[in-house]
């Protein structure tokens, strides 16, 4: 999605200051020296990207690099010291780091984001982990507020934390599975991004940490265990080209636009499948803006609850821009937008 | 001297007794000589008077003569989970007790001046006044150092005060101009200095902030602490439990404290709280309960947690019991859950400012001109203050999109319309 249509790239620092040529991967760890080596070696074979690392190993990495890079940087969150992560996600940090910079919390997420928060106030820069997004809720006002400080404080108060965490569906469940991408999303100085793949995932939990505002970072956990390719050079892209259709999806749904696209191109439509605005802030969609009038038919999945009035302002609103950009170029353009949601509306929990 | 008079008086009551048999005109007044003497008498032990009582107010107040400084006996704290409290004595220098009370009597002025403009419409929105609460900021701030750090809820206009914000710049922010500490884009609650981190709207939410300042404190190592300061009403929250627990956990160097002023908005402590003994809320955290309107029981106290704080031993908590004169806010008169008689005798038994001027006055560390010029110099500042964030121009338009995000570059802000674009440069 960051690359033009024509092919070319944007300038690294338009989107989210991501600076990706520095993110280089140079970092093998013994316990999968074995898998690395095979891995090496099938892709020696087919030539293509050197990596298969799974999303949780991405951010794995990507916190590690943070965290040797720089000292303010710590941890905080249920059972990501001893435990290795609830989801694995922060495996091995507290053995490397430390009880200092690795820190186990009692259950009380109001307490401890707003202990996060407070933390960044004074200098340092924490990740706050929570379980899931839905157990945000219980913290949502220092997640918000924390937002505010930078505006209010007329640039005298920077707030630079990361709230992390794995949100939407799971397998099997009915409680704790809810998307609130366009909840966050709506608050102004919040930065919200839900990345797809190893490459994002790790290049933007790395942005994020070396960013000076808050930041909402939103995984998720049935992507956790798959394994995507990861080039040196973490830079996202379109991940399917296509001239019919195109898929706009963000999360885990990036995943189902693409079997969906294997799908119809049976039946001769090609589409293609980009991933949704990385940041779900209705600001920047100056990045993707660029590519709508380029578009000739959209489709949204997306990623919220059906009739979640939240989520038909945001898909409102962004159709209403693209419509709006479109409707300069061409007149049938116009009659683009379908819009499908992956959730039905059930109930809250 | 005596001899004099009598002699001058005889003369004179002859010379009246003459005048009077030779009558005199009823339509004018002319003082007989009897009365002209009365007055010449009157001006001359009245002049000598005034000559020998300047003579003693030049020889008494001259600053050689003034206490340098005094012991008071302070009120005994309550404690809870502790041996040893706070000394039961406090010392005061003259120079801080000036200090103590320029401050206060600054912070008194600069309430009731916010008063007074809010009622012109000058200042509008949420202005929550802390007048009679002057000593807790005072005292605080006289037990730490400006290197440590402190968070409280809204009422802070004091606190901004004691924590190195001027008077210019707090009047300027609740009036919204551009001059004001927060560039007229934070007000009332939301107003930082160096380590002040405001001022904050939601009841409650900054003492797990202040927590957090500590774990800063304690992660980098520089013997700094925090105050994370809460009100009655705030007590109850759940997060603060929350905040107890990890602070007492992780031992962080954070002194938890709760002005009570005996109401929240407009219910009473009675009704709010099943236990209205703040101090031991935090159940295994040590706690002391001082009386808040006493600036030296104050400084004391929080000299002792700060020393708690600083060895290692973890959190302590202080409960100050103060009060309010004001409502809890502008839009409330504050009466109608109190008596004017319950405000008028607090405001004659335990004013602040008073007891700090009678101890003084008392023990002759000052005079009553020095603290009355000390008044004049309040109020101008107060009135200069005032004159500048009355006059001073608002922020520009261009400011209204500025520091959405820090360290970021320029991007366009949707307005109130699609087709509104405002640009933020940071």
């Amino acid at each position: 999605m960051l690359h033009r249509r024509d092919g070319s790239r944007f300038p690294p620092d338009v989107t989210l200051g991501i600076q990706a040529k520095e993110f280089n991967l140079g970092f093998i760890r013994p316990d999968n020296l074995v898998s690395h080596g095979l891995r090496v070696f099938r892709c020696l074979l087919s030539s293509v990207s050197l990596f298969q690392v799974n999303v949780q190993d991405a951010l794995n990495q990507a916190m590690d690099e943070e965290l040797e890079r720089d000292e303010r940087v710590f941890l905080l969150g249920e059972e990501v010291a001893q435990y290795d992560g609830a989801y694995k996600v922060s495996r091995g940090l507290w053995k490397k780091y430390g009880d200092k910079r690795i820190i186990d919390t009692p259950v009380t997420e109001m307490g401890f984001a707003g202990i996060a928060v407070g933390a960044a106030f004074a200098g340092l820069r924490p990740i706050c982990e929570f379980m899931t997004w839905n157990f945000s809720m219980q913290a949502i006002d220092q997640v918000i507020n924390s937002a505010k400080t930078y505006y209010m404080s007329a640039g005298g108060q920077p707030v630079p934390i990361v709230f992390r965490g794995p949100n939407g569906s799971s397998a099997g469940k009915l409680t704790n599975i809810y998307c609130f991408a366009a909840w966050y999303g709506h608050c102004p100085g919040l930065k919200v991004v839900s990345p797809w793949n190893s490459e994002d995932a790790r290049g933007l939990l790395k942005a994020a940490i070396r960013d000076d505002n808050p930041v909402v970072f939103k995984a998720n956990e049935l992507m956790y265990g798959v394994p995507f390719d990861l080039s040196e050079e973490v830079m996202p892209k379109v991940e399917r080209q296509g001239a019919h259709i195109t898929l706009v999806s963000h999360s885990r749904c990036v995943g189902f636009c693409l079997d969906a696209a294997a799908v119809l191109a049976k039946e001769g439509v090609e589409c293609e499948v980009s991933i949704f605005t990385l940041s779900a802030r209705v600001c920047e969609l100056a990045t993707f803006q660029l590519q709508v009038k380029q578009w000739r038919r959209r489709g949204w999945l997306l990623f919220l609850w059906a009739t979640n009035k939240l989520c038909y302002f945001l898909i409102f609103f962004l159709h209403f821009i693209c419509t709006y950009i479109s409707v300069s170029v061409s007149y049938d353009q116009k009659e683009l937008l379908d819009i499908r949601t992956a959730t039905t509306h059930l109930k809250l929990g | 001297m005596l001899t004099l008079v009598v002699n001058l008086a005889r003369e004179n009551w002859t010379i009246c007794r003459q005048e009077g048999r030779r009558g005199k005109p009823a339509d004018s007044w002319r003082p007989n000589s009897m009365q002209k003497m009365l007055t010449i008498i009157s001006n001359v032990l009245r002049g000598s008077a005034r000559r020998n009582a300047a003579s003693l107010v030049v020889a008494s107040r001259s600053y050689a003569d003034f206490t340098p400084e005094a012991t008071f006996d302070i009120k005994k704290v309550d404690l809870h989970r502790l041996e040893e409290g706070p000394p039961l004595t406090a010392t005061l220098t003259r120079e801080e007790g000036l200090k103590y009370y320029r401050t206060m009597q600054t912070i008194r002025r600069m309430e009731l001046k916010a008063d007074q403009l809010y009622k012109q419409k000058i200042i509008r929105g949420f202005c929550h006044l802390s007048d009679g609460q002057e000593a807790c900021a005072v005292g605080i701030e006289g037990g730490i150092t400006l290197s440590d750090h402190l968070i409280t809820a809204y009422r802070a206009h004091g606190y901004t005060l004691t924590r190195g914000g001027t008077v210019r710049e707090i009047m300027a922010e609740l009036t919204g101009r551009r001059g004001g500490i927060a560039k007229g884009k934070g007000g009332s609650m939301h107003m930082y200095t160096k380590n002040f981190y405001g001022g904050n709207g939601i009841v409650g939410a900054q003492v797990p902030l202040g927590a957090g300042v500590a774990l800063a404190c304690k992660y980098l190592g520089n013997d700094q602490l925090c105050v994370s300061l809460y009100g009655d009403g705030a007590a109850n929250q759940g997060q603060i439990f929350e905040t107890y627990n990890m602070s007492s956990l992780w031992k962080l160097p954070i002194i938890f404290i709760c002005e009570n002023n005996q109401y929240a908005m407009g219910t009473s402590v009675e009704r709010s709280a099943a236990s209205t003994e703040y101090y031991k809320r935090g159940d295994y955290i040590p706690g002391i309960r001082v009386d808040g309107m006493d600036v030296l029981c104050v400084r004391e106290a929080t000299k002792f947690a700060a020393d708690h704080c600083r060895s290692g031993k973890g959190p302590i908590l202080m409960e100050l019991q103060t009060y309010r004169y004001h409502g809890h806010s502008m839009s409330d008169p504050g009466v109608s859950y109190r008596t004017r008689e319950e405000i008028q005798e607090v405001r004659s038994k335990s004013d602040p400012i008073s007891m700090l001027k009678d101890r003084m006055l008392i023990n002759n560390m000052a005079s009553i001109e020095e603290l009355k010029e000390i008044d004049i110099a309040v109020r101008k500042e107060i009135e200069d203050a005032a004159q500048f964030a009355t006059t001073d121009p608002e922020p520009p338009l261009d400011d209204l999109c500025s520091h959405i995000f820090a360290n970021d570059q320029p991007f366009e802000v949707r307005g109130a319309t699609p087709w509104t674009k405002l640009t933020s440069t940071s």
